[in-house]
């Protein structure tokens, strides 16, 4: 029982109360905090094809595999494009870390896959991929937060921008050397920061080219909601529009498939509501924040808790923050 | 006094042994990581040969910001409100993207050739 696919298909079969026989087990890619394997089930009902998510080390998962599939379930309620959860396992002893199984969506993940996809695929592609993305966003405000997992509430307490700015102004003093760029972004933050949002909402918190699954047809699902709390939907918005998620395609600001114009008029008319400034106000807060957190991984590395490579080299991409962000500031 | 090749020229050869040779003969993780490794012999080779005359660039960028070339205080500065008025913020603004493109010619060249949304 040492090979991860019996102890998964005897785990399976105990759920399912009828013999299962996993098949085809494989990788398809390993991020330092979650690893993502397709395989398919065989039973007496058929053939089946899943996806598997499991969280190598529980102690650095976001939220628990318990928490996020609640959401994702949530979510696919409300008619946003997720994979069905099938199956959420606790018990570490079954493949060494918990996990969930889910439909296995055919599709392309890849950002510059995505990005060939739809060069490839019919003129419209892009822009439609972009609306669905928007309506996806609204239904996904439009869940009472009250029915969200209590662990969505930020820890602090602090309202969501109360909360943004809280961090960002941690992350500018914990910079090894100044950045005048960012002091100058972080007062123009404070000075223009809109009011608390009337009510919070589920914010996936990382909705972007690289986080959804798409087809010839358009977008197929959102992925990875291990980053769900609860905030100001409009950062959701704000984040698909970032530089680095367009992959050189600039001038097509969400995602490198579309325009902000597609993104936010589907999000109307799913019933949703947009203030532009205060989409523009997380579009700097989100990338100063980003810029912030490349700095905070180099001094992980240089400190010791995590030295690696990667982490070493992030803080020279800050420079592509400040970058980003004071060209929001024109 | 070394003879050439110059540091920079070294750690160009460093990253095209690690690009050409070593990139192509690994997989999975170690291959990212050493894809990775070369492009920081790429940029400390930038670094080496830009280095002193983007400092000095700074020093007068950070001075005509707000009369000091230290970046805490300019920083502070910022911070504390200097570029409040419209107008000083659009200078202080193309000020700092000034600076940010020197680091940028660095880290990243040819991330600057946008002017946003």
């Amino acid at each position: 029982m040492d090979d991860p696919t019996q102890r998964l298909a005897s785990w399976l079969s105990t759920e399912r109360k009828t013999e299962i026989e996993v098949i085809d087990l494989a990788p398809v890619s390993a991020g330092a905090r979650r690893f993502n394997a397709l395989f398919s089930i065989r039973s007496a009902g058929g053939q089946e094809r899943l996806a598997l998510t499991m969280i190598p080390t529980a102690s650095i998962q976001l939220l628990s595999v318990v928490d996020e599939a609640a959401v994702r379930t949530l979510a696919e309620h409300a008619g946003v494009p997720v994979p069905h959860i099938h199956h959420v396992c606790t018990d570490e002893s079954v493949l060494g870390g918990p996990f969930f199984c889910s439909t296995a969506v055919d599709g392309e993940t890849v950002p510059r896959r995505v990005l060939r996809l739809v060069a490839d695929g019919d003129p419209g592609l892009g822009e439609r991929i972009v609306s669905q993305l928007g309506s996806a966003l609204a239904r996904l405000g439009s869940i009472d937060p009250v029915t969200a997992p209590d662990a969505l509430a930020p820890e602090s307490g602090n309202p969501p921008i109360a909360e943004a700015l809280s961090q960002v102004d941690t992350g500018l003093a914990e910079l090894l050397e100044p950045s005048p760029a960012f002091a100058f972004c972080t007062r123009w933050l404070e000075r223009h920061a809109p009011d608390e949002p009337d009510q919070v909402a589920i914010v996936h918190s990382d909705v972007r080219n690289g986080n959804i699954i798409v087809g010839p047809d358009g977008l197929r699902a959102i992925l990875d909601w291990e980053g769900s709390r609860l905030g100001d939907p409009a950062e959701d918005l704000a984040w698909t529009c970032q530089r680095m998620w367009r992959f050189r395609e600039d001038h097509l600001t969400v995602g490198g498939l579309g325009t902000f114009t597609s993104l936010v008029d589907a999000y109307r008319n799913a019933g949703g509501i947009v203030d532009d400034d205060r989409v523009r106000w997380w579009r700097v807060l989100t990338t100063v924040r980003w810029g912030l957190g490349m700095a905070g991984q180099s001094r992980a590395h240089l400190d010791g808790s995590f030295p690696s490579i990667v982490m070493a080299a992030s803080a020279r991409r800050m420079a592509e923050l400040e970058f980003d962000a004071l060209q929001l500031l024109r | 006094m070394h003879q050439p090749p110059s540091a920079a020229e070294l750690l160009r050869t460093v990253a095209a042994t690690l690009t050409d040779e070593a990139v192509p003969a690994l997989s999975g993780p170690v291959q990212h990581r050493v894809r990775v490794a070369a492009n920081i012999v790429e940029i400390v080779a930038r670094e080496c040969e830009l280095h002193e005359g983007l400092r000095e660039r700074e020093t007068a960028l950070l001075a005509a910001i707000a009369g000091t070339d230290d970046a805490t205080e300019v920083a502070a500065a910022l911070r504390a409100g200097a570029a409040d008025d419209p107008v000083e913020h659009d200078r202080i603004r193309d000020l700092l993207l000034e600076i940010v493109r020197g680091d940028l010619s660095i880290a990243k060249p040819g991330y600057d050739g946008w002017d946003g949304d």
